[in-house]
C-alpha cells in the first residue's frame, strides 16, 4: 500500500506583477491511498503538477511537507543512504526513456543491478531473462539510438524491472509514442502488472491510457486533487469541470453543429423537443433502452449522438437523444427511474434539417 | 649547419612531444577532475554548491583570460621552485600545464553540461550515489566530448610550446626563431612549420577517431 497524506511541494518563485517573491504551490495537500497490486493513473494537463506528484513518490522532488510511505516505509524522513536502497526497489520509465546512450541495451538493463552490486554471471542471467519478458532479446547489443521508440520504452521497462522492484512508476511513458506503439506498450505494463503483481502509479495527460489500463484515477489541477475514484466511476459519473474535459477527448459528447445557436430552454413549450444525454455502463448497456420509450411513451427518439467504448471489458457509453411527442415527461421518468446518469441538456424548438 | 638539419629537426620535434606530452597529461590529470568539480557543483549540477563553483570558476576564468606569453613570463618565479629554473624544456611544462588545466576544466564541465539531465535523474531513480553517478553515468556519456576537447587541448598545446621556445623552452619554436628568423635559415623555419602541421594532423585525426568510436548516441 503507498499513501501520500497531505503532501505539499511549495516553491519560492518571483512574482512578476510585484517582483517579490512568493510561495507557488506545485502540489497542495495531496491525499492518497494507493492499493497493492493496481495500476494508479494521475491525469492532469500540463502543468498540473504530476510530474512533480510522482517525483515526491521517489523522493526525486522531496514533499515541502506532508508524507509518503511506501508498505511501511516512510520515505519522507529517510536518511540519503536508506533512501538510496529504498529507490532501488522502486522502478520508474520515463516519457524520454533515459536511457545511457553509450551503453548498449544490455549495458542499460545490467545498470540498476551493477548498483546494487550483482556478480557478473548473475547481471547476465537477470538481463536476459528481464529481455525476454518485454520482448528485446534480439537488441541486447543494439544502442539505444538504434532502436526503435517502443523499442527504447521496452528497455526503460526492462530497466526498471531489472531489480525486482515493489512499485513502478511511470511518468508519461507513452507520451513520445505513436498509438499503435502507445498500445503495445501499455498491454506490456498490464501484463507485468498482472504476471508480477506489481504495483503500478502512472502520470499522464491522456485520458485513454487511464482507460486502457488502470484501475483507478485521480485527477490533479492546479496541484490539487479535484476527483478520484475507480476508472469506470469517473468515466461515466464525472462530476468536475476538469475530469469532463479531460474525458471530452475520449467520448464524444458534442451536440452536431446543426445545433449550434439554438435556445436551450429549461422548460418545454408547444413546439419544443427534449435533448437529453444519458450515461450507460456495465449490464444496463446491453437494455433495449431506446425501443422502450418508443414503445411505452410513444415518443420519436433520435440519437443524436453515440459513443459505446469498453473499459477493461466493461461496456460504458453515452447516447445524447433528442425526444419528440406526447409524453416526453414520463420518458424522462423512464429513464431517471432506470437509475441512468441523465442530464436534461434542454428543451428546443425542432433544429432546421433535422426530420424525423 | 645545413647538413645538421635533420638532428636538429629531429631534436626539436622531440622536446615539443615531450612538451606537450607532460603538460597534455598533467593538463588532463587535473583538468579532468576541475571540469566533474565544476559540473557538479554548477546551478543544474548534482551538488550544486554555489560559493565553489563561483570560486573555481573565478580562476579559471583569470587563468584562461591571460595569454599565454604573459601567463609564462608571470609564471617564472613559481617555476623556479618547482623545476628549479625559470627556462628550459621543463619549465615550459610548468606554464603550459597552468595554460591547459584551466581550459581542459572548461572543456569537460561543457562536454558533462550537455548530458540530459533526465538520464542522470533515471539514475538517481535507481539509487544511484553521487560517484556512481559520476564514474558510470557523466563521464562514460561524456566521453566523446571530453575527447574531442582534448584533442584542441593538445593541439593547443602545440602552439602553446612554440612561444614556449622563445623563452628558451626549447622544441620547434626554439628552434624556428633561433634558426629559421635570427639566422634567416628557410630551410629551418619551413621544416618546423612542416613538422607542426603534420603533428596537428595526426593528433586531430586520433583524436576524431578515438571520439567516433566512443560516441554511440547516433543513428549508425
Amino acid at each position: 500500500m503507498i499513501r501520500l497524506s497531505n503532501v505539499n511541494k511549495i516553491y519560492r518563485i518571483k512574482d512578476p506583477g510585484i517582483s517579490e517573491m512568493r510561495d507557488f504551490y506545485a502540489i497542495r495537500d495531496v491525499s492518497l491511498d494507493i492499493e497493492e497490486g493496481s495500476i494508479y493513473g494521475i491525469i492532469g494537463r500540463s502543468g498540473a503538477g504530476k510530474s512533480t506528484l510522482i517525483r515526491c513518490v521517489n523522493m526525486l522532488e522531496p514533499p515541502t511537507s506532508g508524507q509518503v510511505f511506501i508498505n511501511d516505509t516512510e520515505m519522507t524522513s529517510l536518511p540519503p543512504d536508506a533512501l538510496r536502497d529504498a529507490r532501488r526497489k522502486i522502478g520508474m520509465i520515463f516519457q524520454s526513456f533515459n536511457l545511457l546512450s553509450n551503453r548498449t541495451v544490455y549495458g542499460n538493463i545490467a545498470f540498476p543491478l551493477e548498483l546494487v552490486k550483482w556478480k557478473k554471471t548473475e547481471i547476465r542471467d537477470r538481463v536476459h531473462e528481464i529481455a525476454s519478458l518485454v520482448g528485446i532479446e534480439g537488441k541486447l547489443d543494439q544502442y539505444p539510438a538504434q532502436i526503435s521508440g517502443g523499442q527504447k520504452q521496452r528497455v526503460g521497462i526492462a530497466r526498471a524491472l531489472a531489480n525486482k522492484p515493489d512499485l513502478l512508476l511511470s511518468d508519461e511513458a507513452t507520451s513520445a509514442l505513436d498509438p499503435q506503439t502507445t498500445k503495445s506498450v501499455l498491454r506490456l505494463i498490464r501484463d507485468i502488472n498482472e504476471k508480477l503483481g506489481l504495483t503500478v502509479i502512472l502520470i499522464t495527460h491522456e485520458m485513454n491510457v487511464i482507460k486502457e489500463i488502470c484501475d483507478s484515477v485521480a485527477v490533479l489541477e492546479d496541484g490539487k486533487i479535484v476527483e478520484h475514484g475507480p476508472v469506470l466511476q469517473i468515466f461515466t459519473n464525472p462530476l468536475k469541470k476538469a475530469t469532463k474535459e479531460l474525458l471530452s477527448h475520449v467520448i464524444q459528447s458534442e451536440l452536431p453543429e446543426s445545433f449550434a445557436g439554438l435556445e436551450f430552454r429549461q422548460f418545454p413549450s408547444r413546439n419544443s423537443e427534449l435533448v437529453l444525454q444519458i450515461w450507460l455502463f456495465g449490464s444496463i448497456a446491453a437494455n433495449p433502452i431506446v425501443s422502450d420509450l418508443v414503445r411505452k411513451f410513444d415518443v420519436d427518439v433520435n440519437i443524436l449522438v453515440a459513443h459505446i467504448d469498453n473499459i477493461r471489458s466493461v461496456p460504458f457509453g453515452t447516447l445524447i437523444m433528442q425526444l419528440a411527442g406526447e409524453d416526453k415527461e414520463g420518458a424522462l421518468g423512464y429513464l431517471l427511474d432506470m437509475k441512468l446518469r441523465v442530464e436534461v441538456i434542454g428543451y428546443v424548438e425542432r433544429p432546421a434539417g433535422i426530420t424525423h | 649547419m645545413s647538413n645538421d638539419l635533420p638532428a636538429l629537426l629531429i631534436k626539436g620535434s622531440l622536446e615539443t612531444l615531450y612538451m606537450v606530452g607532460m603538460s597534455s597529461l598533467f593538463a588532463f590529470a587535473a583538468g579532468l577532475p576541475l571540469g566533474v568539480i565544476l559540473s557538479v557543483t554548477a546551478e543544474t549540477g548534482i551538488l550544486r554548491n554555489k560559493p565553489l563553483y563561483s570560486a573555481l570558476s573565478s580562476v579559471v576564468n583569470v587563468f584562461r583570460s591571460v595569454p599565454y606569453i604573459i601567463l609564462m613570463v608571470a609564471l617564472m618565479k613559481p617555476t623556479k621552485w618547482i623545476v628549479g629554473s625559470s627556462i628550459g624544456i621543463n619549465a615550459a611544462i610548468v606554464s603550459l600545464s597552468a595554460a591547459a588545466i584551466p581550459f581542459v576544466g572548461r572543456v569537460v564541465e561543457s562536454s558533462l553540461r550537455e548530458i540530459d539531465t533526465g538520464i542522470i535523474e533515471a539514475a538517481q531513480s535507481m539509487g544511484a550515489g553521487t560517484g556512481e553517478i559520476i564514474y558510470k553515468v557523466l563521464l562514460p556519456e561524456g566521453l566523446p566530448g571530453i575527447i574531442a576537447g582534448f584533442t584542441l587541448t593538445v593541439i593547443n598545446l602545440i602552439g602553446y610550446s612554440a612561444m614556449a621556445g622563445v623563452l628558451g623552452g626549447g622544441g620547434l619554436g626554439d628552434l624556428a626563431v633561433r634558426y629559421g628568423y635570427q639566422r634567416f635559415m628557410l630551410d629551418v623555419m619551413v621544416s618546423t612549420v612542416i613538422i607542426m602541421v603534420l603533428m596537428v594532423q595526426f593528433i586531430q585525426i586520433i583524436g576524431d577517431k578515438l571520439a567516433a568510436l566512443t560516441r554511440h548516441d547516433r543513428n549508425g
